[in-house]
């Protein structure tokens, strides 16, 4: 009976407690703009003279704070980001590539750490994120097996350094076929960030962040035997802005400010 | 209370952090390990052989997309076959070899590419499965000629060009041999008129075109340049390009021969290759173009291309390209079905391969290998966006011919497929 009488104590004080929590809760929404790099973490060594390379792309999101208190908030930011690369040969065959410039809308979900002062305070984001391949363009160059130059003349130089000097190049750039079978077009994968936020004004902050996402699925369906696996590995910098809204508990809690004058640690 | 609580979080927030960070960073260092490069793992076992071969044909085949055979069920069938030939201490080394050869030709059986020839150095084996699936078929024109009372060709063909060089020709054709090829066989060519018409026949028996044609025998080069000098003759009504039994060569005899008939580039299809190491990693289709020859303006007058199922390769490419043009007629039988281009492996990490390395020579330095994969580099698709391969291309007018038609009771021949070729064009 004791114990019944505690345990209703300790649920009433934790309910109170998290209701207080909720109501010095604080809601931003804005938009944050940024580059990244990312890396296909993948094995070509089986393939002569071919390499992965990063090749940079842009993000753009909107960030959503719900901010619980002073140093714990829970953040989403859901976002396009392209996660591009390049495939490339070299030596005798550079000049030959493709590039791959893949867009994801992304929805990453995080626990925000913040440390510091007032105005001007670091923080740090973990969590993970889930993401659809919605798009990819390619572009690059190949040598044509079928487009000779016309007989009697010769694109073969004197002194061939490339593949390019013996055979005509295909150039291509056009939107990517998606293969049902073989590629994966969900992913999901862990993501940190670290930022520095300045609250302009009273109902603004701006930030800067840094954040790496790092792809724990596979680029490619499980579609044959032997696969050698590809994921994503993406660094972020951005840039934005958060706008705390005037929620319902906002305005009740400044209802509360002026009839009753009520000191709330914030 | 509340101070309590704050540094309580405080310190489980950066326990937290610190445990998430090492799993996070942790995750990072993917482990991706693949195979070896193409010839390049040092085989001992049979295991580790048809391992070699197996993802090597799962790297580099360019077929896979349109390939009907299930290259996963084939490991999970053959794998265990070769790893008992390394447990099966019964066995002799003859029955290995007659096993092992077994296992490779029913691993490759159903390959659509019809340039695909499985040598096995090591047993001294050979596997084609598009000529094994043609000889099945009692009307393919090897088989009617195992009957036939003799063979009438001096050129590799069955019975084509020494007859129409004597039955159908007028007397100014032209005629050039080359015997000097060693490796690929007597090189024939021959020009002239058909008989009593102005239809210009042009005919030869591998695409070494470009080759003879700048250092092979006087007599090629002057029937080359006869036939490309007719093609201007005003008086020509027709022309007929025979490719029967041509079993391929050179794809830069196209520009040379399909280039003189063409005024503008010809756009006969696509080719593309592999783009990675998975087995759908493709590049995007590339333009297949014809490039005319400087110096040689369009040819307008019909065209009748002569193929069959002896003709392979370029000869296919050639009857395929004719056939975009507008005035062509295909004339024969469905050929071979081998139509996409060959190249070294390391062009497009895709195409002929060796595999099993068994070793190296100390004193030479040859690395020997257990056998080699002879296979195309890349897919060709024909400008009316279908693959060919392992199928052949169809011809307009099929004219299939059996024994009774060729060899006449009065001891001399005729050829029913030129025939109809002949009916086809103005005299």
């Amino acid at each position: 009976m004791i114990i019944k009488r505690k345990l209703l104590l300790f649920t009433a004080i934790l309910v109170l407690t998290s209701l207080s929590y909720l109501a010095n809760a604080q809601f931003y929404v804005g938009a944050e703009v940024g580059g990244n790099e990312n890396y296909l973490i993948t094995n070509v060594s089986n393939l002569i003279s071919t390499e992965y390379v990063p090749i940079n792309g842009f993000n753009i999101g909107v960030p959503v704070e719900y901010k619980v208190n002073d140093w714990f908030s829970l953040k989403s930011t859901p976002n396009f980001i392209q996660k591009n690369y390049q495939l490339q040969r070299t030596g005798f065959y550079q000049g030959v590539y493709q590039e791959s410039k893949n867009g994801y809308l992304q929805i990453p979900v995080s626990a925000q750490f913040s440390f510091g002062g007032r105005a001007l305070k670091g923080y740090l984001n973990l969590g993970g994120y889930g993401a659809y391949w919605a798009s990819s363009h390619i572009k690059g160059a190949f040598a044509n097996p079928l487009n000779y130059p016309a007989y009697g003349t010769s694109n073969t130089a004197y002194y061939s350094v490339t593949v390019f000097d013996y055979e005509t190049p295909y150039y291509y750039d056009e939107k990517y076929q998606f293969n049902s079978t073989k590629d994966n077009r969900f992913e999901f994968g862990v993501y940190a960030g670290l930022g520095i936020s300045y609250q302009v004004a009273k109902n603004y902050k701006v930030f800067t962040e840094f954040k790496y996402y790092d792809a724990l699925t596979d680029q490619q369906k499980n579609y044959e035997l032997e696969q050698v696996p590809r994921y994503n590995e993406t660094g972020s910098i951005s840039v934005g802005f958060l706008y705390q809204l005037k929620t319902k508990y906002n305005k009740y809690r400044n209802h509360r400010f002026k009839n009753h004058t009520l000191q709330v640690n914030n | 209370m509340q101070n309590i609580m704050k540094k309580a979080f405080s310190k489980l927030t950066i326990a937290s952090f610190t445990l998430f960070i090492s799993l996070f960073f942790t995750s990072c260092h993917k482990e991706i390990s693949t195979t070896n490069q193409l010839g390049n793992a040092y085989t001992i076992s049979y295991t580790q052989i048809f391992e070699d071969f197996w993802n090597s044909m799962n790297k580099t085949y360019v077929f896979w997309g349109v390939d009907p055979t299930n290259w996963d069920q084939i490991h999970n069938t053959y794998a265990p076959k070769f790893a008992a030939l390394d447990k099966d201490s019964t066995l002799t080394s003859d029955s290995i070899n007659s096993l092992s050869n077994s296992y490779f030709k029913g691993m490759v059986d159903g390959l659509i590419d019809s340039h695909y020839f499985l040598s096995l150095y090591y047993t001294l084996y050979g596997i084609s499965p598009s000529q094994d699936r043609k000889l099945k078929n009692p009307v393919f024109i090897e088989n009617l000629f195992q009957t036939a009372p003799y063979t009438p060709s001096v050129d590799g063909k069955f019975y084509y060009t020494a007859y129409i060089d004597s039955l159908y020709l007028d007397g100014n054709k032209m005629v050039g041999i080359d015997t000097s090829q060693t490796v690929t066989g007597n090189f024939y060519a021959l020009a002239g008129f058909i008989q009593n018409t102005h239809i210009l026949y042009f005919s030869f028996n591998v695409f070494q075109l470009v080759t003879q044609y700048n250092s092979g025998d006087s007599s090629v080069h002057a029937t080359l340049d006869y036939f490309f000098k007719q093609l201007s003759n005003p008086a020509v009504s027709g022309l007929i390009i025979d490719v029967r039994g041509n079993g391929g060569g050179s794809t830069q005899d196209l520009n040379f021969l399909i280039g003189s008939l063409i005024s503008s580039p010809l756009h006969i299809g696509y080719t593309r290759s592999k783009s990675g190491s998975g087995r759908l990693d493709y590049t995007p289709w590339a333009d297949a173009i014809v490039t005319p020859r400087p110096g040689f303006s369009a040819f307008t007058k019909p065209i009748v291309a002569l193929a069959d199922g002896e003709s392979a390769s370029m000869a296919e490419l050639t009857t395929m390209s004719l056939r975009a043009l507008s005035k062509t007629t295909f004339v024969g039988d469905t050929t071979w079905g081998a139509n996409g281009p060959l190249t070294q492996n390391v062009d497009y990490n895709a195409g002929t391969f060796n595999f099993g390395n068994i070793g190296t020579a100390i004193e030479t330095g040859t690395t020997y290998y257990y056998g080699n994969a002879y296979t195309s580099s890349c897919m060709f698709k024909y400008i009316d966006g279908n693959v060919y391969e392992g199928k052949g291309f169809p011809p307009n007018y099929d004219v299939k011919v059996s024994l009774n038609q060729i060899f006449l009771p009065n001891n001399t021949v005729d050829d029913p497929q030129l025939d109809k070729a002949i009916s086809l064009l103005p005299k």
